[in-house]
């Protein structure tokens, strides 16, 4: 579905990512781990639309996105919630959630999805007409996973959802992205928290210095002594 | 000094201070969500008022098109001078759109000055708008009570429309985060564009209401005021339209009374009033009255 | 090492002698006119390399400096004002005043001390903003400044300004000071004064926590570049003879600005390149202007090529380079880091 090959992204003279190469396939969660400043963020972004690759090809459902704006990424079906959320929160919830769907005419599909995430996450419904800035750090954390959800998007791009929360939203966070799954979005997940993700993902990847050094079914990486030294913090 | 004389200068003061609200608006969207000082916003308004006197001289044109046109006019005029000079400097340092919207107010200015003529000419209005009424002893023109009509109308419009329209939606959401509203998917071109279009339209018509209150209009008439509407903006809270409104009343009622109060050998302090006013508010309340942007600090 | 600091030396001094040779030359055989440019290239060196200061090299970005340039200006105007036009002009000043004529030199000086006294308590208020805030609060400054010379009958003389002045400014004070300015800042930049200045403008809060005095510097900087431009405001004033508040307007803060940018902000002698150009492309551009009866092209031209250089080579002519003649022989100097902020 999403194919990466080959990526280069710089700042201007700072190169973040170099030759990185990713797959995901249809109906995936696939999971990114990796140390801070490793490039993660910035794959995101790059698929996104929003940053501009040096060199290399993004492939969606075998198209090229590469130089199209954001918003054509979106309507093509690609869905981003970023790292740190993000939210508005001088807007509404109602109105984040309504800008999540910018690019959508259907208007009757778009209000049946806002139930449908009212239904997802019953807190936003209470709190609709508040502005985003009242909710806590995890109900921010789901109306961004909600607004990305309101373009209807096949694969959802997923930027540390768990940063910031207790264990206990950690958990529901992760029930949301294992439902979505079931639902039929593709998930590519990045986290910090890559024992919790493995779990749940099928494949994953790990970044180094803006580079893939070590891919593999998730259950194979989990296992690896290595891997559980290195990066899961574990052991 | 008599009550009527400080109602008669609290009159004049709403009046211009309206003016200052009109061009406010525009900066302060404009500033919210590009970071962006327009020098420029000023040099619109002046081409507003040229248009507008094309109109006002042609007497057999009724009045409410020599408002209704420039509007319009400068309102494509502001988009097309986004489009050309701002938007090839999307994510460019703060310094370089500052500089290229000095350029662009020069060039506006200089263009007027080769079309037509540096000269100052006369604008003026047909006579029973600037007839006076004369209301318990203060003395309102017609023009007057046109310019609280019209401000408040726009006002209310402007404000529905940022409020309940979906454009509306994606400017504010945009001036809050322009990062994360491109995330998201928003057009944010579209939300800058809309901003510039709404801003100039209102500079358009505050064209016609300047030119109208001083009856004299010229190449360079622009420049200051709309500096001094930036100055209401950072008053009311950059960022924010109700701030616009509230700041630029304030400072067109402060420098009324500053003139209007104090003996006459200040009022060639004026210019030095308003702008001490900025610098007081800057280092008391960075944030104005209802800001709810903040000032980047050392 | 010693040899390439003796050959630095011998280049510097060989490019000094051929600077007092060239301009001894032209002094002899230049006609009034284009002496007269020749000397406002020296001044605007001073005012453009002295601005850089600031806006180039810790990243304030001012819009003030004409106003720097009218209290050195006026200052100076006052002191070295002849006897005669004082007792026309300034009759109301006390009787101290009316009998001290200062030397040019002494008055010059003077002007710039003054800008640089004005500039410290201002810069303690306005450089606690940046950025945007920081160029509409130093306009602002311009603009009291420049009330405070309509208004001051009895100093300034409000809008009839000062007059009868001496045309002190020659070729040689011009260029004295346009070397020393560059001189000063050169050393300045270049010197761990100069990388503290370059790590505020590149990213003050890191700077900051690596024990750099981020205001100090800052405020240092402003008021160097404030000196050197009372002592523009000076050359000019005793180049025109004449002043008046707008001698000192924000037209001319934005043509140094211009000069500025075009040359490129963050190197010094991109300051000198972009205040030779903007001296004589407007001369050039206003003889056409008249010839052709276009008044305000040459203003729609400069605008336009400001626009484009923002659009297109936002750097400047020179970037952060410089053309160091010293180095014209061996390796590139090392070079204050990139100005650009990084794209997105
Ligand atoms: N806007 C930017 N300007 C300059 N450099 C940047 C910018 N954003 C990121 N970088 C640099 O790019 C590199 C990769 O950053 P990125 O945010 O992609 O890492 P990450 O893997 O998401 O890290 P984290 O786990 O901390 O979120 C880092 O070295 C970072 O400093
Ligand atoms: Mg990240």
């Amino acid at each position: 579905m999403l194919e990466i090959r080959n990526l280069s992204v710089a700042y201007g003279k700072i190169v973040a990512v170099s030759d990185l190469s990713l797959t995901v396939n249809e109906g995936e969660i696939v999971t990114v781990v990796g140390g801070n400043g490793a490039g993660k963020t910035t794959t995101l972004r790059t698929v996104s639309g929003v940053l501009k690759p040096r060199a290399g090809e993004i492939l969606f459902k075998g198209q090229s996105i590469v130089g199209l704006p954001p918003e054509a990424i979106v309507t093509r079906g690609i869905s981003h919630s970023p790292e740190g959320r993000m939210i508005f929160g001088r807007l509404t919830i109602t109105e984040n959630l309504k800008l999540g769907a910018y690019n959508r005419k259907d208007a009757a599909g778009v209000k049946s999805d806002m139930e449908r995430m009212f239904g997802m996450f019953p807190v936003l419904e209470q709190r609709k007409s508040q502005r985003a800035g009242t909710l806590s750090g995890g109900e921010q954390q789901m109306l961004a996973i909600a607004r990305s959800l309101m373009s209807r998007p096949t694969l959802l791009l997923l930027d540390e959802p768990s940063l910031g929360l207790a264990p206990l939203l950690v958990e529901k966070i992760f029930d949301v992205v294992v439902e979505l799954r079931n639902e039929g979005v593709t998930i590519l997940l990045v986290e910090q928290n890559a024992n919790e993700a493995l779990r749940i993902s099928d494949r994953a990847y790990v970044l180094e210095t803006g580079t893939v050094t070590v891919e593999g079914p998730s259950t194979e990486l989990i296992n690896d002594p290595k891997l559980r030294a290195a990066y899961l913090g574990l052991d | 000094m008599t009550i009527n004389y400080i109602l008669q200068q609290l009159v004049n003061g709403l009046a211009l201070g309206s003016i200052y609200a009109l061009l406010a608006i525009g900066l302060t969207m404009v500033y919210g969500i590009l970071r962006l000082i327009n020098f420029a916003h000023g040099d619109l308004m002046m081409l507003g008022a040229y248009v507008s006197s094309i109109f006002i001289s042609a007497t057999v044109v009724p009045i409410l098109l020599a408002v209704l046109i420039p509007t319009l006019l400068i309102a494509v005029m502001g988009l097309i001078v986004e489009r050309t000079a701002y938007k090839p400097l999307r994510g460019a340092p703060e310094v370089a759109m500052l500089i290229t919207s000095l350029g662009v107010s020069r060039l506006i200015q200089n263009s007027t000055v080769l079309a037509l003529s540096p000269q100052p000419r006369a604008f003026s209005l047909p006579g029973d708008l600037t007839k006076t009424v004369n209301v318990g002893g203060i003395r309102f023109t017609q023009l007057d009570v046109l310019t609280f009509l019209l401000v408040i109308v726009l006002m209310v419009l402007l404000t529905l429309y940022i409020n309940r329209s979906k454009t509306g939606m994606a400017m504010r959401a945009s001036s809050e985060n322009l990062q994360a509203a491109r995330l998201i998917g928003i057009n944010v071109n579209w939300a800058i564009g809309a901003a510039f279009v709404l801003g100039s339209a209102l500079a358009g018509t505050a064209g016609f209401l300047w030119a109208s209150r001083y009856g004299i209009i010229d190449p360079f008439m622009g420049f200051l005021p709309g500096v001094k509407a930036f100055v209401a903006a950072v008053i009311g809270g950059i960022g924010s339209i109700r701030g616009a409104v509230v700041g630029g009343v304030l400072l067109g009622v402060a420098e009324i009374g500053f003139v209007g109060f104090l003996p006459p050998e200040f009022s060639g302090y004026r210019d030095a009033f308003v702008f001490s006013l900025l610098l007081i508010v800057l280092l008391v309340r960075p944030n104005g009255l209802f800001g709810a942007s903040e000032v980047e600090r050392a | 090492m010693k040899s390439t600091i003796a050959r630095k030396t011998v280049v510097l001094l060989g490019g000094l002698v051929l600077l007092v040779v060239l301009l001894g030359v032209a002094d002899a055989t230049l006609n009034n006119y284009y002496l007269r440019i020749l000397q406002l290239i020296g001044i605007y060196i001073v005012l453009t390399a002295s601005l850089n200061l600031t806006n180039g090299f810790t990243g304030d970005f001012s819009l003030g400096h004409a106003a720097f340039m009218a209290i050195g200006g006026y200052t100076s105007a006052l002191l070295t004002m002849p006897l005669a036009a004082r007792a026309l002009q300034l009759a109301e000043l006390p009787v101290w005043f009316q009998e001290f004529v200062s030397p040019f030199p002494l008055a010059t000086v003077l002007g710039g001390i003054l800008a640089a006294l004005v500039a410290l308590p201002v810069g303690l208020v306005v450089l606690r903003l940046r950025g945007h805030y920081l160029a509409v609060a130093t306009l602002g400054l311009l603009i009291i400044v420049k009330s405070i010379a309509s208004n001051w009958e009895p100093v300034t003389r409000g809008a009839r300004g000062l007059s009868g002045l001496n045309a002190e400014t020659n070729l040689w004070w011009a260029f004295g000071w346009a070397v020393i300015t560059i001189f000063v800042v050169w050393r300045m930049v270049h010197s761990p004064f100069g990388r503290s200045m370059i790590a505020v403008r590149d990213d003050s809060v890191a700077a900051a926590s690596r024990g750099v005095h981020v205001f100090r510097i800052r405020l240092v900087a402003f008021i160097m570049s404030a000196f050197f431009g009372g002592v523009g405001g000076a050359l000019l004033a005793h180049q025109l003879t004449a002043i008046t508040p707008p001698t000192y307007s924000f037209d001319l803060t934005f043509l140094i600005v211009i000069m500025l940018v075009i040359g490129g902000s963050g190197s010094v002698t991109g300051s000198v390149i972009g205040a030779i150009i903007m001296t004589i492309l407007p001369v050039i551009l206003r003889d056409l202007e008249r010839r052709f009866e276009l008044p305000g092209v040459s203003q729609i031209i400069i605008a336009a090529a400001l626009i484009a250089f923002m659009i297109f080579r936002r750097q400047g002519l020179m970037g952060n380079r410089e053309l160091h003649p010293s180095t014209w022989f061996m390796k590139k100097p090392a070079t204050p880091a990139s100005v650009d902020a990084p794209q997105q």
